[in-house]
Parts: structure tokens; sequence; C-alpha cells
């Protein structure tokens, strides 16, 4: 099954790393969206279909957590899972992540193997399903 | 200061060589910080800064001192683009990218039961932080040879 993935980070390179790490990792993508904040992030969800968010929490404008907490407030997205990506290890923010609804969390820096396992995991895919797919390194020269 | 130095230090050094190469392949060597003046003033080299504050247990902020070559150089290894498709938009991204990530990091080791904010990472023009040295008692200099060139990263703490 292909999944359309919504990636949320105020940094153009961060969303390009991000969209070529889950390529190469070979997890199954139908469409990627990008957002650069939260509150952009919110008016993709109600104009596209989306099967997963992987949303940055530092921002401007509404940060990851706002975000997040928004998301499950809303019927309409509250089923979506949502995977945080920090650099913010404080056992205290991850916990809020986790009470604010998240599926799971990325740690910065991360390598493309951290990634595919976490998505992986939350879409209920096993490694073999995920890697008949392929791997495509189609059009970028990342070196993972 | 309220910080405690040498955890810090530590957690600093952790930090800078596991995002630097872990996520951007920056084989490094942490060198000191006259060198690092030294090679800049010699080639005139055009520096590019960044800046993030952040608060918490303790406040401050920590400032990324880069060439723009070199952050150019990432940015295009970074992204797996070539040098002529990277624009200035893509190195400013990536190099507050660079920042928070080792900020970020440098918290988690330092105390993963505490909660500092982030500030908003920000491009500072004609900053005067060229000469880095002599470091005061407030402050944490780091300077790290990436084999193409030096970069500096500093925290300054206020409170």
């Amino acid at each position: 099954m292909a999944y359309n993935i919504l990636i949320v980070d105020d940094s153009f390179p961060m969303r390009a790393v991000i969209k070529k790490v889950i390529k190469a990792s070979g997890f199954d993508v139908g469409k990627f969206y990008e957002a650069e904040n939260g509150k952009n992030a919110l008016n993709v969800l109600n104009d596209e279909w989306v099967d997963l968010i992987i949303s940055d929490y530092n921002m401007p404008v509404m940060n990851g957590l706002e975000m997040l907490e928004s998301i499950k407030k809303n019927d309409m997205f509250n089923s979506i899972p949502v995977v945080m990506v920090t650099t913010e290890g404080s056992q205290q923010r991850i916990e809020e992540f986790f009470k604010s609804g998240a599926a799971d969390y990325i740690k910065k820096p991360f390598t493309p193997e951290q990634i595919k396992s976490k998505l992986v995991m939350i879409m209920g895919e096993t490694e073999n399903d995920s890697e008949e797919t392929g791997i495509d390194n189609s059009d970028d020269g990342l070196d993972f | 200061m309220i910080a405690k130095k040498q955890e810090l230090t530590t957690a600093m050094m952790d930090s800078i060589s596991n995002v630097l190469e872990t996520m951007f392949f920056l084989p490094m060597d942490f060198i000191s910080s006259e060198s690092a003046t030294k090679l800049w003033s010699e080639r005139s080299r055009q520096i590019q800064t960044v800046k993030i504050g952040f608060s918490g247990p303790f406040s401050g902020f920590l400032a990324l001192l880069i060439p723009v070559r070199l952050a150019e150089n990432i940015t295009a290894d970074f992204m797996g683009l070539d040098q002529t498709e990277i624009t200035k938009d893509h190195v400013n991204g990536t190099t507050k990218e660079i920042a928070n990530m080792i900020l970020g990091n440098i918290f988690s080791k330092y105390d993963d039961q505490a909660v500092f904010n982030l500030e908003v990472p920000e491009i500072i023009s004609n900053a005067n932080y060229k000469d880095l040295s002599p470091c005061q008692e407030n402050e944490l200099l780091f300077c790290v040879d990436t084999l193409d060139d030096h970069l500096a990263i500093k925290m300054i703490i206020d409170s």
C-alpha cells in the first residue's frame, strides 16, 4: 500500500532530506505533501488525503506540538498518525508529545534505517512488505 | 555561571561531532581557536553566523560561525544537489539546521530531565564574532577542522 505523507518543517533543506531518506529507505509512498509550519499543515489536511504526518517541533507561527494538539482535537484528522522529529531529547518534552497523541518521535540526527523502522512500525507493515517496493534512488544523489 | 561547565563541555563536544558526522557526513577534528582565527584572517573568509537563543535552567545563545564556501559545500552534499543548483535559501536553511541540531543535542546530552526552550534560528549579518579569542568565563568555544575549512561553535550563557 502506498501512503501519502505530509512533511512539516520550516527548513526547506530538512524537508528535502526527510523526503529523500524516506524514498531511499524503500518505504512505499504515494504522494509527498509539504508545509513549513503547523498552520500550513492544517490547511494541507483540509485539502488533501494524508495517511501520515512527520513534523518538526521547533517552527515559527505554529510549532509541532500546537499542530499535534489541533489535529487530535479534530474528528476529521485525529486518526492520522503524527511522528514528531526533534533535536530535543528531554524526557518531559517527549512525554508531552505522547500525551498530546504523537504516534512516535524521531530524534535528529537520524539515519535512514531509523526512519524506515519507525514508519514501518507505525503503519503496521512488515519490513518485507516495505522492501518489496525496492529502493528508490531515482532522482537524488543521497549518499546514505 | 549556573551551568556545570565540565558537563556542558563534554555535551557540546559529543553533540558537535555526532551531528556533523552522522547527519552531514563531515569528517572532523577539534582544533584550537587560534588556528581557526589565523586561517580565517589569512584568507579573508566571508563568515556566516547563525544564532539561536535558548532559555531553561540557564539561558543564553549558541552561535555557529561558518565560512560561506564551506556552508555551500555542506548544503550541496546534504541535499544531494550540484553546487550550481543550490540557492542562498538552501544554504541558510542548512546552516540553521546544523545549529539547531547541535544545540538540541547538547541539552539532551547535558541533562535529559531538564527542559530547554529553543528559539527559532536566525542568520546574523555583520555579527562581530570573528575574533574567537580570548574566551570569557561565560563562554564555551569549539573550533572544528572539517578538512575543507574550519568552523566554530560558541555558546554564551547570560544567566
